[in-house]
Formats: structure tokens, C-alpha cells, sequence
């Protein structure tokens, strides 16, 4: 066999080339031979990883090496009924290796939930009984319960104080109140909700949540709610006003009362902001007032905003407007919005949008943004020039399946597709030719001739707009 | 504009800018830090390389010797791999001997840049391919001992990403 130049590097340098992927082709690197294999499963990529433990892989029957197993830190857990099966978890989850070190565990949703499943609570409850024990598990801080069903298992509600990081599905609002409400979770730091069943209905409101989760909201720095089926409308208010150490507040969902968005108002330690919902809005909108606000993401709408001294990203994701125009009143609070950080805006990343004029005159005058980042932005080419000579502090330029609009007799002497991308490979390679000071990265751009695309309802309006909001959620 | 000499470790000598030089940290921490005097016309050897790779390398460092740093606190940017420039490319478009040997001096002579082009170079290599694909691309022979490798590939079935 001839040589194998790769085996000349060393351990670092490899593991610089595997950093570069992804955790399946790690995986899938790590059968390649042993030396490969030794790397990628010490502890530096271990830890990046969950094992899921199931009735396949945790029986006797089948040729395993528990030892290896066990070295893990994240332990997924098929929902199984098959008794052997628990008892094998237990002996497994129970041993000193894995009990003394294990971080996190996820309680995996039954791949089909069907209503009839509320049938199979007591039967789990008392197959759960092989769980009861008294195993400590000193590492345990995050626990992710795919199914709320997993709420009465003892290992949950036994370390209840020590857990930090808390994923609950929102399957219907007795199990969700009963999920965050049965124990006090005197250190949960951070919560997660994901509301995606259709079962949802009646919505969670501000009656059902009891002195308990008020309590737990008070304690909560990062809370994130993923709703796809807008289980949470009647509750936002009443979270938001409890959750007052916040510092990380994302919102998922469809839509939001304008009493609720208000309420965003009193969170004044928001470091962070993420909204991606309507907001309903009338005269009686409050304009946030967020003094350590570092970090905004405002979809469709722009949320308003009357001071923001600290904010240095802001991320503006699918701005919608009607037939590409200004809705009435848009246009003035946008030119207000970029008014206030002119002097201070660091990162700005634009996705989904097309820009015209206005707002690209508006991005110019942000004199101190260092980075400038456009993914699926639609936009006239010249005005790429014009940002790049309007911000000399530019640092860093990216673009991402950008369409350039290019005048139709222009358009016209580029129509061949190789043509195009020739054009747009000189065109970039001139750009950062002009523009040296800032790296300029470009990837899967494309021209397009003006007329094309923002008016017609033709593909790359669908490639744009053309999903619903709950494809989206992830 | 200043010049500076380098050896490499057959004993070839290059005379090459100090600014071009300088994109290696090695040297940089040689002249600036250990004080090396460089007017002194002696050259500095670089004895982990090859002439063959230091021409090559040289060639690299000229083409990129007034590139701006690239930002580095995003960790999402620094995993890609599509964002390979063309002239980097087609630099690099060599056989595995020499895309190593440039690795493992770039390595030597602490260039970070041109390491973390070629660590994407190889990542690109691997990526999409099957084990089998990925041994028969680099030439690495399977060393497991008889029924390691099913056991590894069990466990990876069972394996996701832990965000």
C-alpha cells in the first residue's frame, strides 16, 4: 500500500480539519480507522454529543460496548413500555460511571402521539415504578422532555432543584401546567417551550398558572417559546410581567397582543430580544425602553423602540410590505429606528428582505457598523457600491443567495446563466479589490434583470416569501 | 523595501520582502521578539521545510500578504467551508504529498490562515463521502480489529447532536 499523506498530520491539525464538520460526518469519519476513530470520540467531541438509549441498542442481545457507552455526557431516552427494556435503562443510568457524570437528559416524545395516548398514562406511571430509586445524579442540570407524559418520572421530579436548563413540549395545557408547576425548580435558569401539537387547544391563559409558576418565571434569565400554533396568546402578558430577570427573551410564534408586547416593556435586564410574531398594533403600542438591550431580532414588523442605548446587533428577518411599499407610517419609523443608532450599531444581518432605495440609504448611515451580513436580500447592484462607500469602518461583508437587480439592457448583455456568474465572480473580485480594508464574502449570489422578480409573482418572490410561518419554526 | 533571507532545510536560500515573510508568526516572533537582525544578511533557517513547499508557500503569502484579518468571533463562519476564495482554490489544487506538506509547514511557520484554507480544503474532501470513500481518498488502511467497526457504527446510530 502506498502512503497515506493525511497520517503525516498531527492530532491538532486533524482535529482542526474535523472541526470543520458536521456532528454526522464526524460520525461517519470516526469508522474510517482506529486513530480516527480514538480523536473523534474523546471527550472534546463527546461532549458535543447526545446518545440515544432504546430497546436497539440496550439489550443484551445485542453486541454493544457499554464501556464506550457510558462515557457520554447526554443521554436521549426512547419512550418504551417494554419492561426488560426499563429495567436495562435503569441498570445503565443507575451504574456510578454514568450516574455520577451524566449532564443531560432527554425524554423522547413517542414517535406517533395520538389523543388516545392519555390511555397509556397510568399503565406508564406504573411501569415507571422501576425508575423509583434513590440514584442521585450530581451532574444533571438539563433536562428536555419531548413529552410531557415523562412528568411524573421520578428522576425528574427527584432532582427538580438541581436543574438549570428545562425543555418542555406543549402537547395540551393540563400536562404543561402540571410539567412546570409540580415542583418549584429552585435554580431553573432557563426554559424552553415548544407548542407544535395541534392538540393544543383550549390555549394556555393567564387563569391557569398558579402562584408556582409565577415563582418560576421570576427566576428565569433565558426563556424561549416556540409556537407554532399560537397556544400561548392569552399568556404572553401574564409571563412577561412576572419574568422580570430576563435576559434573553425569544418568541417564536404567530401572534402577539399589543397588552403583551407592552409588557416586554418592564423587562429591563433584555440583553437579548428575539420576536417573530404579528404584533397587533394600534396608537397605544408602547416604544421599548430597554437600557441593556445588546442584541434585537425583529421580524415582519419592526418592533418599536424609544431607547436602546446599548444595542450593537440588530438582526431584521422576512420584512414584509404589501405590494413592495411602505405601509403607512413604516417608512418613518424605520428612517427613526436607524436615526438612533447611527452612532452606535455594530452588526447588522439582513435576511429575506428586498431593500430599495430608502433602505439602503438608511443602512449608509450607520457610520460605526463593522460587520454587514445579507442572506435572500434582493436589491439594486449599485447599491452595494454605495453601502461600501458610505461605511469605512467596514470590517466584514457577506452576502448569501443575494439577488442583484441589474438594469434590463444590461441584464440583457449577460443573459446565458455562465455569463452571469462570470460577471458576479469579476464582480465581487473587483469589490474586494476596491473595498480591501473589509473581507467581502460572497456565496450563491445571482443577477437578475430589474423587472424580474420584486413585482412579479414569479420564483424568486416564492423563494422569498414563499413559506408559511410554521414552516419556519425549528 | 526591506528584504530578508530564509534557509530552507536542503539548504536552498530565498531572498524574500520582511512584509511577505511576516505573515508566518514563526518569523515574525523571530524578528520582533528574539530580535534576529535580519540587515545582517544571514538567513534564517527554516529547518522543517522543504524549498519545493517554501516556494509554493511564498507564492500564497505574496497573493495574501495585504489581506485584512478576517473577524473571528463567529463561530458559525469559522465552521464553513464554502467560502473558500478561487484563487485559494486553484492554489491548492495539488496533489495530496504536496496539500500536506504546505499544511504541515504553514503548521511550522504558524500561519493561521493558510491552515485553516487547507483544513477546509481536506474537510471538503471528506464531507459527503461514505467511510469506505473517505479511506480510498486518502489512502488509510482499516486497522479495526475484527468487529470494532460494527460496534462503532451501532453507537453512531444512536448518536445526535447535542446543541
Amino acid at each position: 500500500m502506498s502512503d497515506s499523506y493525511v497520517s503525516y498530520l498531527s492530532t491538532e491539525l486533524l482535529c482542526q480539519v474535523f472541526e470543520h464538520l458536521n456532528c454526522q460526518q464526524q460520525l461517519t469519519a470516526m469508522e474510517t480507522c482506529v486513530r480516527w476513530a480514538q480523536i473523534l470520540s474523546s471527550d472534546r467531541y463527546l461532549k458535543h454529543r447526545r446518545l440515544c438509549l432504546s430497546p436497539h441498542n440496550l439489550s443484551p442481545s445485542v453486541v454493544q460496548d457499554l464501556d464506550e457507552m457510558k462515557r457520554f455526557r447526554a443521554y436521549g431516552i426512547e419512550y418504551s413500555l417494554d419492561v426488560p427494556f426499563l429495567w436495562n435503562l435503569r441498570d445503565f443510568l443507575f451504574c456510578e460511571e454514568v450516574a455520577l457524570n451524566v449532564e443531560e437528559l432527554r425524554l423522547r416524545m413517542s414517535e406517533t402521539l395520538t389523543s388516545n395516548d392519555k390511555l397509556h398514562l397510568p399503565a406508564l406511571k406504573e411501569k415507571w415504578s422501576v425508575m423509583r430509586s434513590r440514584v442521585t445524579l450530581p451532574k444533571l442540570r438539563t433536562v428536555v422532555m419531548d413529552d410531557p407524559n415523562w412528568v411524573i418520572n421520578p428522576i425528574m421530579l427527584q432532582h427538580s432543584e438541581q436543574i438549570r436548563d428545562l425543555t418542555v413540549r406543549y402537547i395540551d395545557k393540563e400536562s404543561f401546567v402540571m410539567a412546570t408547576g409540580l415542583r418549584p425548580f429552585e435554580n431553573l435558569q432557563s426554559l424552553t417551550v415548544v407548542a407544535d401539537h395541534s392538540r393544543s387547544f383550549p390555549r394556555l391563559t393567564a387563569s391557569d398558572l398558579t402562584r408556582s409558576h409565577a415563582l418560576l418565571f421570576q427566576r428565569l434569565k433565558y426563556l424561549k417559546i416556540t409556537d407554532g400554533v399560537d397556544a400561548f396568546y392569552f399568556a404572553y402578558k401574564s409571563i412577561f410581567r412576572e419574568a422580570t430577570n430576563l435576559e434573553t427573551l425569544i418568541i417564536h410564534g404567530v401572534d402577539m397582543s399589543e397588552n403583551a408586547f407592552n409588557q416586554i416593556d418592564g423587562l429591563k435586564k433584555l440583553k437579548e430580544l428575539y420576536l417573530y410574531c404579528r404584533i397587533y398594533q394600534s396608537r397605544l403600542v408602547r416604544h421599548l425602553a430597554l437600557p441593556n438591550l445588546q442584541k434585537l431580532t425583529t421580524c415582519q414588523q419592526m418592533a418599536p423602540l424609544s431607547s436602546t442605548p446599548n444595542l450593537k446587533v440588530l438582526h431584521i428577518k422576512d420584512h414584509k410590505r404589501l405590494g413592495g411599499r411602505f405601509m403607512f407610517g413604516e417608512e418613518e419609523k424605520l428612517a427613526g429606528y436607524f436615526k438612533q443608532f447611527n452612532q452606535r450599531l455594530e452588526k447588522l444581518k439582513l435576511e429575506r428582505i428586498d431593500l430599495d432605495s430608502t433602505f439602503v440609504k438608511l443602512i449608509c448611515s450607520l457610520s460605526r457598523l463593522q460587520s454587514l451580513e445579507m442572506l435572500g436580500v434582493e436589491m439594486e447592484q449599485t447599491a452595494i457600491e454605495r453601502v461600501f462607500n458610505s461605511l469605512a469602518e467596514l470590517q466584514m461583508a457577506h452576502f448569501e443567495r443575494c439577488n442583484l437587480v441589474v438594469s434590463f439592457s444590461y441584464a440583457k448583455e449577460v443573459e446565458s446563466k455562465d455569463e452571469d456568474s462570470k460577471n458576479l465572480i469579476g464582480y465581487f473580485e473587483q469589490l474586494r479589490r476596491d473595498f480591501a480594508n473589509c473581507y467581502i464574502v460572497d456565496v450563491n449570489c445571482r443577477v437578475i434583470p430589474a423587472g424580474r422578480g420584486r413585482f412579479n409573482m414569479g420564483t424568486v418572490w416564492t423563494d422569498l416569501w414563499g413559506f408559511s410561518v410554521v414552516d419556519r419554526i425549528g | 523595501m526591506s528584504t530578508i533571507k530564509l534557509e530552507t532545510s536542503d539548504g536552498v536560500k530565498f531572498t524574500v520582502k520582511t512584509q511577505v515573510a511576516k505573515c508566518s508568526g514563526t518569523i515574525r516572533t523571530m524578528l520582533e521578539d528574539i530580535g534576529i537582525n535580519p540587515q545582517d544578511g544571514e538567513a534564517i533557517p527554516l529547518s522543517n521545510v522543504h524549498s519545493t513547499i517554501l516556494q509554493k508557500i511564498l507564492v500564497w503569502a505574496e497573493h495574501h500578504v495585504d489581506d485584512p484579518e478576517p473577524p473571528r468571533d463567529d463561530a458559525d463562519a469559522a465552521k464553513r467551508t464554502d467560502d473558500i476564495c478561487s484563487w485559494d482554490e486553484d492554489f491548492l489544487k495539488v496533489d495530496q504529498r504536496t496539500l500536506f506538506d504546505v499544511m504541515l509547514a504553514a503548521n511550522y511557520l504558524d500561519m493561521k490562515q493558510l491552515i485553516a484554507v487547507c483544513c477546509k480544503t481536506v474537510a471538503n474532501m471528506i464531507k459527503g463521502k461514505t467511510a469506505d470513500q473517505i479511506r480510498k481518498t486518502f489512502n488509510i488502511e482499516n486497522d479495526f480489529p475484527p468487529g470494532d467497526e460494527d460496534k462503532i457504527r451501532l453507537r453512531n446510530q444512536f448518536c445526535e447532536e447535542r446543541r
